[in-house]
Parts: structure tokens; C-alpha cells; sequence
């Protein structure tokens, strides 16, 4: 219930930005791709919440459990980033709330603290690290509010990682380089992952017994396989983004 | 034939021997750097000996473990390790005698190299054959040094660099996770093999994935690391030069 609450919260704060900028004549910063694409997150991350792939992950496959966290602390917060990058993130709360959170100066440290690059990969990998950690994860599995801070976890720590890697405010902390880097950084944190799921012949997580033709090793395989996929899928389109302006360059250079 | 006995491919006794000799030469009017020498002669044992050894006997006689191990290092490791080797000079004289293609046309051809040879019927024969083996290896060899000779000879920028890396990295994975992910063994030649270790066929097979996987993620993570800082470098060394103009 939660989630969906959190969702529709969102949705309507995207909303009024939507609106708000479009009224004021920048519909080049607030264009339906925009819209289309913060829809995309949230029905990722919905869809991962809610759909048969809910049911499937609590009960039946590890894979779909690491498809699910995939989904929702990775692609869903890179796709809303990427839709609010630019003006629509300054219009994305009201002015009073964004006025209040300006001034309160514990709330800027703590993101200051949080947009370090060193900070948020090491926030992203040890949240990695320690929900994979097979006791917690089966507690979570079988207690639904460490289930809830499972999932909450998972979306911010991809908040705190893809803001730095898309930078939708324009502060550029990290070069190009940087977040190429970053992004390398953070697929070699989850490859560690991926290969002790991939090249591990006995099951880790004795909640999952294996399903549907699957035994509960090549589920866990499987798993290991999904994580690495889909950070190849969002970590690598977001490097060819980076870098393909530099090729173009270095191209008409030597032409 | 016992594990523990040397097998031998003669080509590629003659050939690292060669190759050898005319680096020493090469040597005497361009002197290579300590890291150099050693980074060259690394690579030349790293083919020697692989292919003539105890190594050779399990894996044309028992083991695809073994097998993989082998063409992991012979096409993922020696090539670049040789290529690093070179001096500035003796590779722009191997760039004017030898048509070595543009990274684009190297990318597809390593790739099919890397599969082709991994087909099944090709390994069946290549391993009962014995001849068509020093072909295989001389395959995978021709075809890492090509796919390293764009990197090490500097004929891609620092991003495009990176972006050949990843290409790489990503098309080769499939073979590796065939492997682990495989419940049937492929090769024939393997399954009548006598069983060493106590590895059954698939079991050898999904070692031999896991195996090969873990040696190229490990190769490509160090290349990728070390265009990765050159970038960084690039910008920092950009950026002094902006502010520099700035002033």
C-alpha cells in the first residue's frame, strides 16, 4: 500500500512541475518525452511491486526477487532522473516546500554528505552487499516491514547513485570521466555479486527451492545473470550517452 | 597417457622461438624498457608453455576445463602481453608491413574467431584431429592480437577505447555463460574422454564457463580500468589548460 501511495505522491508532484513550467511557456523543458518517460519509471517500478512479478519473487524465484530490485533501485530511478533532468527537477516541489528544504541546513548537509561520489558508491555497494546477505534476505522474505525497508533502501540508494551518474541538476560533481567511472565502479561492485550467484553450484538462499522447471541453483544463476544484464543494459547506455559526443570529437579531429 | 606428461604443439615451440629472436634483433637498435622485455617474454611463455605441457595433455586428452583454460590464455592474455611489449618504433614498422584492419573490422572478426572455433563440430575435429588443435590455437591467437592491435597501438581515442572495450566485453560473454548455464555437455570428444578429478562432462563444462567468464571479466575490468584513468587524466589535464587560458 505503501508504495502505491509514495507513487501516486510523485506522480502528482511531477504533475503540477509538468504543468507549471509548460504554463510558463518551457515546454522545451517540461516536452511529453519527458512525461513519457517519468511514466515509464513509475510503472517499472510499480509493475515490480505489484504485477505477477511480485508474486513470483516473494514465493517462487530468486531470480525474480533480483529482477524486481533490479527494476525498482535501478532502471525506474535512472528513467525518472533522466525525465526530470534540467528545470522540471527545480519545479518538482511546490516553491514553499522547496523554499523550507533550501533553508533547513541538516537537510542540505545530509544531501551534500550523500551527492560525494566516494559516499554514494560505498552507500550503493553496501547496501548491495548487505541485503544479499543470505539470513536477511530470507527475514525479509518472511517479515513484510523489513521487506518494505528492503525495497525502500533499494530505491534510494539508486536515487543517490543515479543522480550523480545522470547529474539531472547541472551541478557537475563528476567530469565525464567521473561518472563513466562511477558507472564502471558500480558494475564492478555488481559483478561481485553476479559471480558468487552465477559460479556458486550450491543454493545460498534456502527460501527459494527452485520453480517452474528451475532448479534452485540455475535460479540462482539466473539471478546473477538478471543483475548483470540490466546493468549492462542501463550502466552501458548511459556510457555510449557519455562518451559518443567525445568519439564524434576525436573522429572530426583526425578526419 | 598420463596426465602428468607433456603433450607438445611443435608450431608453437617454433613460432614464440621466432618471434623470439626477432624481437631480439629488433631490440638491438631500439632498446625496450625493462617492463617491456619482461611484458613480451611473458607473453611468448604464456603461449609456449601452455600449449607444451602437462596443461596441453589434459586438455586435448580429458579435460574442456583445462581446454578453455588454455584458449583463455592464449587469446585473451599472451596477445596483449606481446603487443605491450613492442616499442613505439617496432610497431609502427609492423603497422607499415603488415594490413592489420580498423578496429571496426577487428571487433567482428575476433568475435567470430572466438565463437567459430568454440562450435562444437570444429572442437570435435580440431581435438581428434590433432593438426586442426595447433589451427584452433592459431586462431585465437591471430585473433587477439588482432582485436589488442587497435588498443596498443593507439589507433582509438580514450572514449572510443572504451567503448571497443565494452563491445568486446559484452559480445564475448555469451560463450563463457553457455557453458555454465549448459545441463548437456557440447563437445563429444569430452564425453567418451576418461574422467579426471572426478568432474563429470557437464560439470567439466560449467567449471570451464565459470572459468573463462571470470579470466575475460578480470582482463577486460584491467583494460577498461586503465582507459578509464586516461580519460580522467585527458579532462584534469583540459581543464588545467582552460583555467590556465581563464588567467
Amino acid at each position: 500500500m505503501i508504495p502505491a501511495v509514495v507513487a501516486a505522491l510523485v506522480a502528482a508532484l511531477f504533475a503540477q512541475a509538468f504543468v507549471r513550467l509548460r504554463r510558463r511557456g518551457r515546454a522545451d523543458h517540461a516536452g511529453w518525452d519527458r512525461a513519457a518517460l517519468f511514466a515509464a519509471a513509475l510503472a517499472l517500478a510499480l509493475v515490480a511491486l505489484y504485477g505477477p512479478l511480485d508474486r513470483l519473487a516473494e514465493h517462487d524465484l530468486l531470480s525474480a526477487h533480483m529482477l524486481q530490485h533490479v527494476l525498482i533501485g535501478d532502471a525506474a530511478p535512472a528513467l525518472g532522473l533522466v525525465a526530470l533532468r534540467g528545470p522540471l527537477l527545480f519545479f518538482f516541489l511546490p516553491a514553499p516546500a522547496l523554499g523550507a528544504l533550501a533553508r533547513t541546513g541538516w537537510i542540505r548537509a545530509t544531501l551534500r554528505f550523500l551527492g560525494r561520489p566516494r559516499v554514494a558508491f560505498a552507500l550503493w555497494s553496501l547496501n548491495l552487499g548487505v541485503w544479499h546477505v543470505p539470513a536477511l534476505y530470507d527475514a525479509a522474505l518472511r517479515h513484510p516491514a523489513l521487506h518494505d525497508l528492503e525495497h525502500a533502501c533499494w530505491l534510494n540508494a539508486g536515487i543517490v547513485v543515479w543522480t550523480l551518474l545522470v547529474d539531472p541538476a547541472g551541478h557537475c560533481r563528476l567530469s565525464v570521466g567521473g561518472r563513466v567511472a562511477l558507472a564502471a565502479a558500480l558494475f564492478a561492485a555488481g559483478q561481485v555479486l553476479t559471480d558468487v550467484l552465477v559460479f556458486s553450484f550450491a543454493p545460498l538462499y534456502p527460501a527459494y527451492a527452485g520453480a517452474y522447471g528451475l532448479s534452485a541453483v540455475t535460479d540462482q544463476q539466473l539471478a546473477g545473470v538478471v543483475m548483470m544484464a540490466e546493468q549492462l543494459l542501463t550502466l552501458g547506455t548511459l556510457a555510449v550517452v557519455l562518451l559518443q559526443p567525445r568519439i564524434r570529437a576525436a573522429r572530426a579531429v583526425t578526419a | 597417457m598420463s596426465p602428468g606428461s607433456f603433450t607438445f604443439e611443435p608450431a608453437f615451440l617454433v613460432l614464440p622461438a621466432a618471434a623470439g629472436l626477432a624481437y631480439a634483433r629488433a631490440a638491438r637498435g631500439d632498446a625496450p624498457g625493462r617492463w617491456r622485455c619482461a611484458s613480451f617474454a611473458t607473453g611468448l611463455v604464456l603461449v609456449a608453455a601452455s600449449l607444451n605441457s602437462p596443461l596441453e595433455t589434459i586438455a586435448a586428452h580429458y579435460l574442456l576445463l583445462i581446454h578453455l583454460l588454455q584458449n583463455a590464455l592464449i587469446a585473451d592474455v599472451a596477445p596483449p602481453l606481446l603487443l605491450l611489449g613492442l616499442t613505439p618504433r617496432m610497431r609502427a614498422s609492423l603497422a607499415t608491413r603488415f594490413p592489420w584492419p580498423r578496429a571496426r573490422v577487428a571487433l567482428p572478426i575476433w568475435l567470430a574467431a572466438w565463437y567459430g572455433t568454440h562450435a562444437a563440430g570444429f572442437y570435435d575435429w580440431a581435438l581428434r584431429s590433432g593438426w586442426a588443435l595447433e589451427l584452433e590455437h592459431g586462431i585465437l591467437i591471430a585473433a587477439g592480437l588482432l582485436f589488442w592491435w587497435p588498443l596498443v597501438a593507439g589507433r582509438l581515442s580514450t572514449a572510443a577505447a572504451l567503448g571497443y572495450l565494452g563491445a568486446g566485453f559484452v559480445t564475448s560473454a555469451f560463450l563463457g555463460l553457455a557453458y555454465i548455464f549448459s545441463t548437456r555437455a557440447f563437445y563429444g570428444f569430452y564425453v567418451h574422454a576418461p574422467r579426471l578429478w572426478g568432474l563429470s562432462p557437464v560439470r567439466d563444462q560449467n567449471l570451464g564457463g565459470i572459468l573463462m567468464n571470470a579470466e575475460q571479466t578480470a582482463v577486460f575490468f584491467v583494460a577498461i580500468g586503465f582507459f578509464l584513468w586516461r580519460l580522467l587524466e585527458e579532462e584534469g589535464l583540459s581543464q588545467a589548460g582552460e583555467s590556465r587560458e581563464v588567467r
